[in-house]
């Protein structure tokens, strides 16, 4: 079986509920890049405040050497051992100079020999007593050095410290792991450019991928510019998943929205289908119903002379069988005795009273009795007050030979009959039905019919319909026989029943027809 | 009148002006509506004996399950008068003979 297309309106869910996913990520995913960028600015600003730091150290390192310079008169011995002390790191240069008309003249050297700047030392003519660090410059060597210098705040000095100190290799700065910093990408520059030559440190090759933040420290005279990343999230990783995990969940709800709405709406096309299922399971058991009501009806005799069929339609409406019976007694050639009847109320209790009826007819009428006497003794057979049933009975009897037709009813429809294409309502006295208490037995009424005949009993199914009065589907009986008067018999019965029995009729409907001649 | 919820049919009982009980029967009376009028018909028929109106001008419908219904009240209460049945309604008792049973106005 091919797998049926989805449901429009389960695919539009589906996208709506994926449209909201989106939007939600991406809100999710731009709240947590704001508190990224925003994290990374505060961790780049603690860089700035240790950058500046070391900018302090190495001021006061520069400027105690300075002062120590000063005070022993630039003694080369006092300044070497003193500096000695402050080389806490190999491959580092310092010494001492002394300006004066834009020349400088080298007193004092400790650690590796400087590699001094581009322009030489004179270069540290220039400098200003201001005691402040001044940057020099990055130093091409092996490794690469930053060159600083001061002069001292002292008036009148004519001294310079000069400091030098190693690049690492590759100018790659290692964070501790479990530093604050260990989660940045970071390059350090000389100056505010941030251009790749002024590289003084980075914990990665440059340039920084990713998001970056770019701070600038006041470094000296000058100022580092720092350049970081986050290399993780730094809001962490719920934080960051969270916009993929919102897209990853609504994702999975707007498909899981959609495919539920397929379902249920499959569910309902399959539960449309077992309701299908059901009605023909219904109508199967109405059959199954109208299949009982037929083994309890009877197969209608053969009698000379006159002409017997029988119609019994299910009402739609129950699955229980109905109260309607009818039945043929043969008493002799051209001569019966019928009987049409209706119990009120369905199911076993109205089957079972109706088979009661239907066989106490039967007995009575064998022990000979006449219709007025049978009708007599089956008010004896039901009572409302404790059967909560009654029934309504079309005795009758025909004689063909002699052309008579005898009627007794117990809140029965007396027939139709159809002679010439003429069709007449008879008229009979109605008693109150059986298991009615009734003041009098009725007398039956007389018929002559002397022609040829058809004779239609019925139950009320062929006659009510609701929003009408009765006497509207007696006439439409009554005219319907006339129209189908001339059909054989078997015909006649089945065009009366499409006329009469409309589709959801729920009254169970029986159609007695006898024709003689 | 309107019948409330799912209810297709209903039974008021009522003291009359003059005295005599007034058993309303309203909507559609019928098998599939009898459940609605069990028990008020439970407890009319648990009153003593007695004159009693029937009032069907809201009664628009009665099937042999309903004829049922006013059969008991009739048999119960004995002195039965029925009014202001509708046509259908009056037909229908007319039909099943019980025009007199009932009382029914001109009958």
């Amino acid at each position: 079986m091919l797998k049926p297309a989805p449901r429009p309106l389960s695919v539009v869910v589906a996208l709506l509920l994926l449209v909201t996913t989106v939007a939600l990520s991406f809100l999710t995913w731009q709240a947590n890049a704001n508190s990224e960028q925003s994290l990374l600015r505060r961790q780049l600003a603690q860089v700035g405040t240790l950058l500046g730091n070391e900018a302090t150290v190495l001021q006061v390192q520069l400027a105690d050497m300075g002062l120590v310079a000063t005070a022993t008169e630039a003694d080369p011995g006092a300044f070497a051992r003193f500096a000695d002390r402050q080389l806490d790191e190999t491959g580092q240069s310092l010494s001492l100079w002394r300006v004066a008309d834009g020349q400088a003249e080298q007193l004092a050297q400790q650690g590796v020999p400087p590699l001094l700047p581009e322009d030489g030392a004179d270069s540290l003519a220039g400098l200003q007593p201001t005691g402040e660090l001044v940057m020099l410059g990055i130093l091409p060597g092996q490794p690469d050095r930053l060159a600083y210098a001061l002069m001292p705040a002292e008036p009148n000095t004519d001294l310079v410290v000069y400091a030098e100190a190693p690049l690492p290799p590759d100018r790659r700065l290692t964070v501790p792991e479990g530093s604050p910093l260990s989660a940045l990408d970071l390059a350090i520059y000389l100056g505010e450019d941030g251009e790749p030559e002024n590289l003084l440190q980075s914990t990665v090759p440059i340039p920084i991928r990713g998001t970056t933040e770019t701070t600038t420290v006041p470094f000296g005279n000058t100022s580092l510019t720092v350049v970081g990343a986050s290399r993780t999230h730094l809001t962490g990783a719920l934080s960051a998943a969270l916009p993929w995990i919102v897209l990853g969940v609504g994702g999975v709800l707007a498909v899981g929205g959609g495919m539920t709405l397929e379902y249920v709406s499959r569910r309902r096309a399959v539960a449309e289908r077992l309701a299908a299922e059901n009605e023909r399971l219904y109508r199967q058991q109405r059959g199954i119903a109208g299949t009982l009501q037929h083994a309890l009806l009877p197969v209608v005799p053969e009698i000379r002379g006159v002409e017997v069929a029988a119609r019994y339609v299910a009402g739609v409406d129950e699955l229980e069988v109905g109260g309607d019976w009818y039945d043929v007694i043969a008493r002799g050639p051209g001569c019966c005795v019928f009987v049409v009847g209706d119990v009120s109320g369905r199911g076993l209790p109205a089957a079972t009273t109706m088979a009661a009826l239907r066989f106490a007819v039967r007995a009575y009428v064998a022990e000979g009795h006449d219709i007025e006497e049978v009708l007599s003794r089956l008010r004896g057979l039901l009572d409302i007050g404790t059967d909560h049933q009654f029934a309504t009975v079309l005795l009758g009897e025909l004689d063909a030979t002699v052309g008579r037709l005898r009627l007794v009813s117990a809140g029965h429809f007396a027939p139709v009959l159809v002679t010439d294409g003429r069709a007449t309502m008879l008229d009979c006295p109605v008693a109150p039905p059986v298991g009615v208490s009734a003041a009098r037995p009725a007398p039956a009424t007389v018929v002559p019919v002397t022609t040829a005949a058809t004779l239609v009993a019925f139950t009320d199914g062929a006659v009510e319909r609701r929003g009408e009065t009765i006497d509207t589907g007696l006439e439409r009986l009554r005219a319907a026989a006339a129209d189908a008067g001339s059909r054989p018999l078997e015909g006649m019965l089945d065009d009366l029943l499409g006329e009469l029995v409309t589709e959801g009729n729920k009254d169970d409907t029986v159609l007695l027809g006898l024709r003689w001649s | 009148m309107e019948l409330t919820g799912g209810s297709r049919a209903r039974l008021d009982v009522s003291t009359g002006t003059g005295g005599s009980l007034m058993v309303e029967l309203a909507g559609e009376l019928d098998l599939a509506s009898l459940p609605d009028v069990a028990a008020p018909l439970d407890g009319l028929l648990a009153r003593r004996p007695q004159p009693v109106v029937l009032e069907l001008t809201d009664l628009t419908f009665l099937d042999s399950s309903g004829v049922a219904v006013l059969v008991r009240i009739a048999n119960h209460f004995q002195q039965v008068r029925t009014r202001s049945a509708t046509e259908p309604v009056r037909r229908v008792i007319e039909v099943l003979g019980l025009a007199g049973r009932f009382g029914l106005d001109g009958a």
